[in-house]
């Protein structure tokens, strides 16, 4: 058995694991529960009715979380000419293309999501080998192949975040910090649970969600009622 | 190799992946099998048994699609896909064997192609002048990413390596093409591409063909841990004891299902026979009673009794006669006798240059190079050769068959030898040929006299007209065996005889060789028909044939013996390092040696080392007698005895070296 320090065993006290909380009091909980010396992220897992084996029961999607990630961003953007300048007034952190291609080839990673225009793609469709495995490679579904770098560039440092079901078909996504007021949280959480929901592949049989859980770094999990999680509204 | 998707045609059990209903499947006229049904569950172990020639391969190839069944059906569940692993693995001759790997994702390749493709149009300022094409590309793009993520198609190459690495292929093996793999070492590349595939039906006809212990052992061991289902075809007892947990026995032309492993099905197999006889017996009995009534009142005053008997003997559901199974009916003789000495080898070093291929057994790369300690082959002895598959096994029997010229060395024939060569892949026999006109080819033998003949190996009626490339392997074996008799030869050189032969007619090749007059050198992998024939053993090893007297089980105590000596005196002569790592020589007795022997006086040790000598004379004097008498097992036990002697002398004499400083 893992054993769990003291902190942790008087947080887990306050949560009833036969329970399941309506998410607005799970929110409330998770924020008077935190113990930890620093700012922690708050995570919604998801277990969904899928078979992720199936290429049409695949998940995946971006959601934009309203009140942001509360992290740092590191944008890299493939572009060339008036589009890498556009890209630089956006904000994007690094942006360029042969150069950036062959650092990443030799091993350089220093950037948490890849923008890049189609007419670049052919280059880029190269770092396939490297990217690919870490879920970093552009995508025209994710939005992070597109003219509109602007755009793009300001959605994933404003809060866009990406989200896959796994092998055993769960979903993991970071909803905010738990610094965020628990109004924030919650528009967050409606609105990855909204996206997900949209994102509901056509060989999906049965129930498609099957359980919501609430948390944030180290802390005890919350199960939401996933009637009243599904019924929160976005906006 | 094949691995598809199929549609859904039958969702009623999902634990069922495959429903096979009501299978009948004709070759021109002749019923192979009819009224075939089962259900292969997720994670079934299930074995095909069966006669040579029943039907098994071809209800394998009904279900991978690669034949289409007369009447019934075969349906998958939604997305089922299926691995299959032919008899004969077929590669393609140019292809490196990790590009033959990477053929299992041609699908990938051609999304791989297709993406860059689909990516330079992207950068056309003509297309993306038309918005509604550009999004079309833009959208059939992100399809295919996506595709390939799905597939983890990113990280082919890196499991491609991991896979061949782990089954024991070398990097230079890995870049030469996959037909110089000898036999065995193709069958394990076959199953690589399957690993790599990763179907949920695995469909293997005789996966252990040509396997060497090595791969056999790790053939077992990865079915065992195999996540989903298995219909596998063998005649290895052993083998399908350890892997399967459900048989199936197609003959006579229907398939029965068993609950249990081959050892359960064989117990089964045998009670619902005599169950069967003994019912029939009892029916025949008394319709045959029952016959006789009526055949003696039919006129008389009993008439309408007789008639009334013969209504329900007209309604009695008759009970089918018990199928026999007919077993191979023949004998192997020597036309005429030969010398005593049938083959010597001096200073005989086989094999080819440069990674030419000769025959079935061909190294890569450097070529194969292998040297043979001088032998000589006796009349009457059963040599068996043993050794890891891609050895040079088959590169040595068609040296000494005079079909490859030897590297170095000479290989004589005694007086009057007859070779009858058997080989491996059949290559003797005319495909094209009936087995009529194949028989008659060697023989004196009218038609007549030829079917006749054929019908000791089981071929009957119009079997005996089909050409010898539509048989199965088992079927050919036959054929080889048939042709091998007629030639009377003196000296048999059979290479992997056993393989495709089903267990019955093993244990009659066996029989018929141990009774046969002549002499035999052979090459199996069953270590049952080894043990049974082998009088004595070549083993090849590391580039070196060497030859031990007894059969398989005495060569494997002798080497586990041989090992056990080797490491007392690694652990001897690493004392002895470590005494002279510390300033002393070898010679030098150590100070802690001197204090293990503290306890014993020389003349101790001297009385010990007259006794021992004493006894190693007897046992030598011993092993002469034995030699002359030719008890082969009294042979055996001397000589484990000698080597511990030895051992133990030789201990003596350092310690009384020790002591006598």
């Amino acid at each position: 058995m893992p054993q769990h320090g003291k902190k942790y065993l008087e947080a887990a006290k306050q949560v009833d694991p036969d329970k399941l909380y309506d998410p607005t009091e799970a929110v409330a909980l998770l924020k008077q529960m935190n113990f930890v010396k620093f700012d922690p992220t708050v995570e919604m897992h998801m277990k969904l009715g899928v078979d992720p084996r199936h290429a049409d029961q695949m998940v995946r999607g971006t959601a934009a979380l309203p009140a942001g990630t509360g992290k740092a961003v590191k944008v890299l953007v493939f572009a060339q000419g008036e589009k890498a300048t556009e890209a630089e007034s956006a904000g994007a952190d690094f942006v360029g293309l042969d150069d950036y291609i062959k650092q990443i080839n030799e091993g350089w990673l220093g950037f948490d999501v890849a923008i890049a225009t189609p007419d670049v793609m052919s280059k880029v469709a190269g770092l396939g080998r490297r990217l690919g495995p870490r879920g970093l490679m552009p995508n025209p579904k994710t939005g992070t192949v597109t003219f509109d770098v602007t755009r793009a560039v300001r959605e994933v440092k404003a809060g866009r975040v990406e989200f896959r079901v796994d092998k055993t078909s769960l979903i993991h996504m970071p909803i905010g910090k738990a610094s965020f007021s628990e109004d924030d949280i919650m528009r967050n959480l409606a609105s990855s649970i909204d996206a997900i929901v949209r994102a509901r592949p056509s060989g999906a049989k049965g129930q498609y969600v099957k359980s919501v859980v609430l948390c944030s770094t180290m802390s005890p999990s919350i199960r939401l009622d996933l009637a009243k999680a599904l019924e929160l509204k976005v906006g | 190799m094949l691995a598809r998707t199929r549609p859904v045609a039958y969702t009623e059990q999902c634990m069922s992946i495959a429903v096979i209903t009501d299978l009948s499947k004709y070759f021109g006229a002749e019923l192979i099998f009819s009224g075939v049904s089962f259900r292969i569950a997720a994670d079934d172990r299930i074995g095909l048994v069966g006669p040579n020639g029943a039907g098994k391969t071809t209800l394998l190839k009904l279900l991978v699609g690669e034949l289409r069944p007369d009447a019934g059906s075969v349906s998958y569940s939604q997305r089922a896909s299926v691995g299959y692993l032919p008899q004969i693995a077929s590669f393609h001759p140019d292809r490196t064997l990790y590009d033959e790997m990477l053929t299992v994702f041609a699908e990938i390749r051609e999304w791989e192609r297709e993406l860059a493709e689909l990516a330079a149009q992207l950068a056309d300022p003509e297309l993306m002048a038309r918005p509604d094409d550009y999004n079309d590309v833009l959208a059939r793009y992100a399809d295919l990413q996506e595709r390939m993520e799905h597939a983890d198609a990113y990280t082919i190459e890196p499991r491609t390596r991991r896979v061949l690495d782990g089954l024991g292929f070398t990097r230079e093996q890995q870049a030469s093409p996959a037909t110089y793999l000898s036999g065995g070492q193709q069958t394990r590349a076959a199953l690589g591409k399957l690993l790599l595939q990763e179907p949920e039906l695995l469909l293997l006809d005789e996966p252990t063909n040509h396997l060497d212990l090595a791969s056999l052992e790790w053939l077992e061991n990865y079915l065992n841990s195999w996540h989903g289902a298995v219909v596998v075809v063998s005649h290895d007892r052993y083998f399908l004891d350890r892997v399967t947990t459900r048989t199936i026995e197609v003959a006579h032309q229907r398939a029965e299902e068993y609950p249990g492993n081959y050892t359960r099905y064989v117990a089964m197999r045998a009670e619902r026979l005599a169950r069967w006889t003994k019912e029939y017996e009892q029916q025949q009995e008394h319709i045959a009673h029952t016959e006789d009534f009526i055949r003696r009142y039919k006129a008389g005053q009993r008439s309408k009794e007789a008639r009334g008997r013969q209504t329900l003997l007209d309604r009695l559901e008759r009970i089918e006669r018990p199928p026999e199974d007919g077993s191979l009916k023949f004998k192997l003789g020597a036309a005429i006798q030969s010398g005593q000495a049938v083959l010597t080898t001096d200073k005989l070093v086989i094999g080819y240059e440069h990674g030419r291929r000769q025959g079935d057994s061909v190294d890569v790369g450097a070529g194969l190079r292998v040297r043979m300690a001088d032998v000589e082959v006796r009349r009457g002895d059963r040599v068996g050769l043993l050794g890891p598959n891609g050895g040079g096994k088959t590169t040595l029997l068609r040296t000494l068959v005079g079909q490859i010229m030897p590297l170095e060395g000479r290989v004589t024939l005694g007086h009057n030898v007859q070779i009858g060569y058997y080989a491996q892949t059949h290559e003797g026999l005319n495909l094209r040929a009936t087995l009529v006109d194949e028989i008659r080819r060697v023989s004196h033998l009218s038609e007549e006299g030829a079917r006749g003949y054929l019908g000791r190996f089981l071929f009957t009626g119009d079997d005996v007209f089909k050409p010898i490339g539509a048989l199965s392997g088992g079927e050919r074996s036959r054929v080889a065996l048939a042709k091998l008799t007629l030639q009377g030869a003196n000296f048999l050189v059979l290479d992997e005889p056993t393989n495709h032969l089903d267990l019955p007619a093993r244990q009659v090749l066996e029989e018929i060789l141990s009774d046969y007059d002549g002499t035999i050198l052979f090459v199996s992998h069953d270590r049952y028909f080894v043990d049974a024939l082998a009088t004595k053993v070549w083993v090849l090893d590391d580039g070196r044939i060497t030859a031990h007297v007894g059969n398989y089980t005495t060569y494997r105590t002798r080497r586990a013996q041989a090992e056990a000596t080797a490491q007392a005196q690694a652990a001897r002569s690493e004392v002895a390092d470590t005494s002279a790592n510390n300033g002393h020589t070898a010679r030098q007795p150590t100070r802690s040696a001197k204090s293990g022997a503290q306890g014993r006086s020389v003349e101790r040790v001297e009385a010990e080392i007259a006794e021992a000598e004493a006894r190693l004379t007897q046992i030598e004097r011993d092993l002469a007698q034995a030699s002359a008498d030719a008890d082969l097992d009294r042979i055996a036990e001397l000589g484990s005895r000698h080597e511990q002697e030895r051992t133990r002398l030789e201990d003596l004499y350092s310690e009384w070296e020790v002591l006598a400083r």
